[in-house]
């Protein structure tokens, strides 16, 4: 079984990672290398264990463009997020036994380091891709 | 035969046997299946069972016996498709060690997408895996095996045969072979993402395939170009990042983490290469990279000559990147005003204008020009376009560090940062006092002081720092005898506020008509004091200095009169100096404290105080305790023990005055001093607004500190000086 694991952050929760002058407190240096490593770890293990599909990290929320329509007309919107909004900053797909598995690997990316109360906003959820044979 | 010998064996051979096999039999696509396979078969045999004696031939045979299957299942379906047999393609007769030659041209046509000419090559001429190709560019396996699927699709489809380009073709074939490799070195060198060790080293990589090439175009200047170019470039990898994988700007690199064997080779290659001919852009630009390899430092690079480099290489093409380029060489070798004026004529470049590098240099010029405020929004602007997390928190450093304010500006900043300093050292002292001399003091204690709501009398901390204020708002600098007369009287109007023994003989002494020179000297049988006194009253400083040296300076005379020792003066120094750090950077943006640091080991020139400060930043990233930080740093009278700890209990809580006081004051030991010098520190930085209306209110001398900080705040505008 499939499952996306997502984690969400806000602007300012990367601004506060990428040391942005008057944001939240800016994460030093080894903080920045142990979360790295943190990651790096989980996802060389999931390779390892053949449980990983695919990981991406996404960039800075405010480079987000969304695409509605407005009385049948396209609409572009550019940064439509408030700063402290948590949106989608990332996620790691695996394909393991089960929903307690998958759960298992997201507390494992739920106790990466960083500085006090840097993640406290910070969530992750974790939801099964939808299974196109069963729904056919 | 160890496994990664077969390995490197395997794909040094690969495009030798692709070459042979689609040259004899045509059918590019197919052959190149047969190919891989065979080398898969290599790949589990070998190791097993010993090397063939003619690997190739070997590989060859094995490939050319599935080639035939592969042919035979096709042509059977073609039959059955439209029953015409399908005529193999003449052996094309050029000699073999042409075929790995017409290999990159075939795999580099122009028919294809830059990114599927990437893929082909690799697994072609590079002999990688396709699932290895598709981890270096971090997608999936069948992704990249579309791609390359694709690609030999789109090549079959073209017709294209397996031989030589016409001559009049050949250069600009060459072309995109050299672009094609270029962009696979660009790829390795710039990625900073995913674990080193799980993904082929692209630029390893792009630098074995023009080493290739080079041996089968040895004449062609712009492949020696090439090489020369990756080779001097990949020399400084070493450098390029730090500890911690922040990268680190050429200017700011440690040249001797160059690759110095790299350079020479790429030095070689260059200087090969340039006087046959008109230089293409790849020469052009291994010249300007080693121009840069060999000087010994950013200064004393040949910026003239890089310049005139740069000229020469935007006549060959109109590309932005290289106008940036050269935009920067024209503000190193002429001013950054040069610079900035050429930057301004690529800001409608919509392919440029908007991309962050475009700021970033423009930052860089404007720093250079001393325009701070216009280069941090530019570095601002820059870290908000980058989407890679390292170019960005590098941009928001070099943001962050020229955010501190030069001068105080404004009336209302210079009354709130002096009003904060005064009212916060007074509340460090009224709030320490009851606790000092503690060996540990816990939180539950510190909230039952809050709690009780009485007043808080202060104590010889507060009483001369006042005088010392009073002392600079008359006279705007220091004079020492008269400032030791005035330390002498506040003591003996108020000798009960708590002096140490030490200080209260001197100043005695002092008072009785002694001159100040021979009492502090002969202070503590006559090594002079070492104590935190000179500190714990020195903060005032900050408001009357001009610059970081000057409150240096004004500390070190106003230490005169009491602490002969040099650590009693440093300790005044460290303070002072934090003082005026503390109240000249903007509170609206966030505190960049190991700058701060830097900023104050730089002011005080001392080994030891230095290392002191260097532990503080170290368990400012740990977040230590204030216990612990107490332990490590120390919480004693002498101003080693104690001028560091406050520092750190600023550190901590830069932006909340009541925060900084509960620590400071559970650090125990020299409680009041510690955080008279912590809250001096805070309130300099934040105001007075962070301290609680509640804890104002019980603190005897707020309104004296009110008016001496309203005293100060017009000297420190130059109003009375």
């Amino acid at each position: 079984m499939k499952y996306m694991i997502m984690l969400y952050a806000s602007q300012a929760d990367h601004d506060a990672l990428s040391g942005r002058p008057g944001s939240k407190p800016a994460w030093s240096q080894e903080e920045i290398a142990a979360l790295h490593e943190h990651m790096g770890k989980i996802h060389t293990e999931l390779a390892e264990s053949g449980e990983l599909v695919d990981a991406q990290p996404l960039a800075q929320p405010v480079h987000t463009r969304r695409l509605h329509s407005r009385d049948g007309v396209p609409v572009v919107t550019d940064g439509p997020y408030a700063e402290t909004q948590e949106v989608l900053a990332g996620y790691t797909i695996v394909d393991c036994s089960g929903m307690d598995r998958a759960t298992e690997i997201g507390f494992e990316f739920a106790s990466a380091p960083g500085p006090e109360g840097a993640t406290d906003t910070a969530f992750l959820d974790i939801r099964p891709l939808g299974d196109g044979q069963a729904e056919l | 035969m160890r496994p990664d010998h077969v390995e490197d064996l395997l794909r040094e051979l690969a495009p030798q046997v692709l070459g042979a096999l689609a040259r004899r039999y045509g059918h590019f696509a197919e052959a190149e299946d047969a190919v891989q396979e065979a080398m898969l078969s290599a790949c589990t045999s070998w190791p097993r069972e010993g090397l063939p004696e003619r690997p190739r031939a070997w590989l060859i045979t094995v490939a050319s016996r599935r080639l035939t299957d592969l042919l035979r299942a096709e042509e059977a379906r073609q039959r059955r498709e439209d029953g015409a047999a399908r005529a193999w393609r003449p052996p094309a007769g050029d000699t073999e060690a042409d075929d790995t030659l017409v290999l990159f041209y075939l795999c580099c046509h122009p028919a294809l997408r830059p990114a599927d000419q990437i893929a082909l090559t690799l697994r072609s001429v590079g002999g990688l895996s396709t699932a290895e190709i598709a981890r270096a560019f971090l997608v999936p396996e069948q992704t990249m095996a579309q791609r390359i699927l694709r690609a030999k699709r789109r090549i079959r489809n073209h017709g294209e045969p397996f031989r030589m380009p016409a001559a009049t073709e050949r250069a600009e074939r060459t072309a995109a072979v050299l672009h094609v490799l270029y962009l696979i070195f660009t790829e390795g060198y710039t990625s900073t993402v995913g674990a080193q060790l799980y993904r082929v080293d692209l630029s390893a990589e792009a630098i074995r395939l023009a080493r290739i090439l080079r041996l089968l175009l040895p004449r062609d200047s712009e492949v020696t170009g090439l090489l020369a170019l990756m080779l001097l470039t990949d020399a400084r990898r070493p450098a390029r990042t730090g500890a911690h994988g922040e990268l680190i700007p050429l200017a700011e690199q440690d040249r001797g983490r160059w690759d110095t064997a790299a350079i020479s080779e790429g030095l070689a290659l260059i200087t090969e290469a340039l006087p046959n001919g008109p230089a293409g852009p790849y020469q052009l630009q291994a010249a300007i990279a080693a121009l840069h390899d060999e000087a010994p430092s950013s200064a004393d690079t040949d910026w003239p000559q890089i310049l005139a480099l740069y000229e020469v290489l935007l006549a060959h093409a109109d590309n932005p990147v290289v106008a940036l380029n050269h935009a920067v060489a024209l503000a190193m070798a002429r001013g950054p005003e040069a610079g900035l004026e050429r930057l301004a004529r690529l800001a409608g470049d919509p392919r440029i204008g908007e991309r962050h590098r475009y700021h970033a240099v423009r930052a860089h010029l404007l720093e250079l020009t001393g325009e701070r405020k216009g280069a941090a929004e530019a570095y601002l602007r820059a870290a908000r376009l980058a989407t890679n997390l390292r170019e960005q928190q590098y941009l928001n450093r070099k943001a962050a560090a020229l955010c501190a304010r030069p001068t105080l500006t404004t009336m209302i900043g210079t009354v709130d940062t002096a009003r904060g300093l005064l009212l916060g050292l007074l509340a460090g002292d009224c709030f320490g006092a009851p606790f000092e001399g503690g060996a540990t003091v816990g939180e539950a204690a510190v909230r039952a002081l809050e709690r009780t709501g009485e007043p808080l009398r202060y104590t010889d901390d507060t009483a001369l720092a006042f005088a010392f204020a009073a002392h600079l708002a008359e006279h705007g600098e220091v004079r020492i005898d008269r400032l030791a007369r005035e330390f002498a009287d506040t003591w003996r109007a108020e000798p009960w506020r708590g002096y140490g023994a030490g200080a209260a003989r001197l100043f005695a002494r002092v008072a009785e008509g002694t001159p100040w020179e021979q009492a502090a000297r002969e202070q503590f049988g006559g090594s002079g004091s070492y104590g935190n006194g000179a500190a714990m009253r020195v903060a005032p400083a900050a408001l009357a200095a001009r610059d970081l040296g000057h409150a240096a300076e004004l500390a070190r005379r106003s230490a005169l009169p009491s602490h002969a020792h040099e650590d009693g003066t440093l300790g005044a120094v460290c303070q002072a100096g934090a003082a005026f750090l503390a109240a000249h950077q903007d509170p609206g943006i966030r505190l960049d404290t190991a700058g701060f640091l830097g900023a104050l080991s730089d002011t005080l020139g001392s080994a030891r105080w230095r290392d002191s400060l260097e532990r503080a930043g170290t368990l400012l990233r740990a977040g230590a305790s204030p216990e612990r930080a107490a332990r490590e740093l120390g919480n004693g009278v002498a101003a080693p023990e104690s001028v560091p700890s406050a520092v750190y209990a600023f550190l901590r809580e830069p932006d909340d005055l009541a925060a900084c006081l509960r620590f400071a004051v559970r650090m125990a030991g020299d409680t009041d001093t510690i955080a008279a010098m912590a809250g001096a520190l805070t309130g300099a930085r934040c105001g007075p607004a962070t301290l609680p209306a509640s804890w104002r209110a019980r603190l005897e001398g707020a309104e004296r500190a009110v008016a001496l900080a309203d005293r100060l705040a017009v000297t420190s505008t130059g109003g009375a000086r």
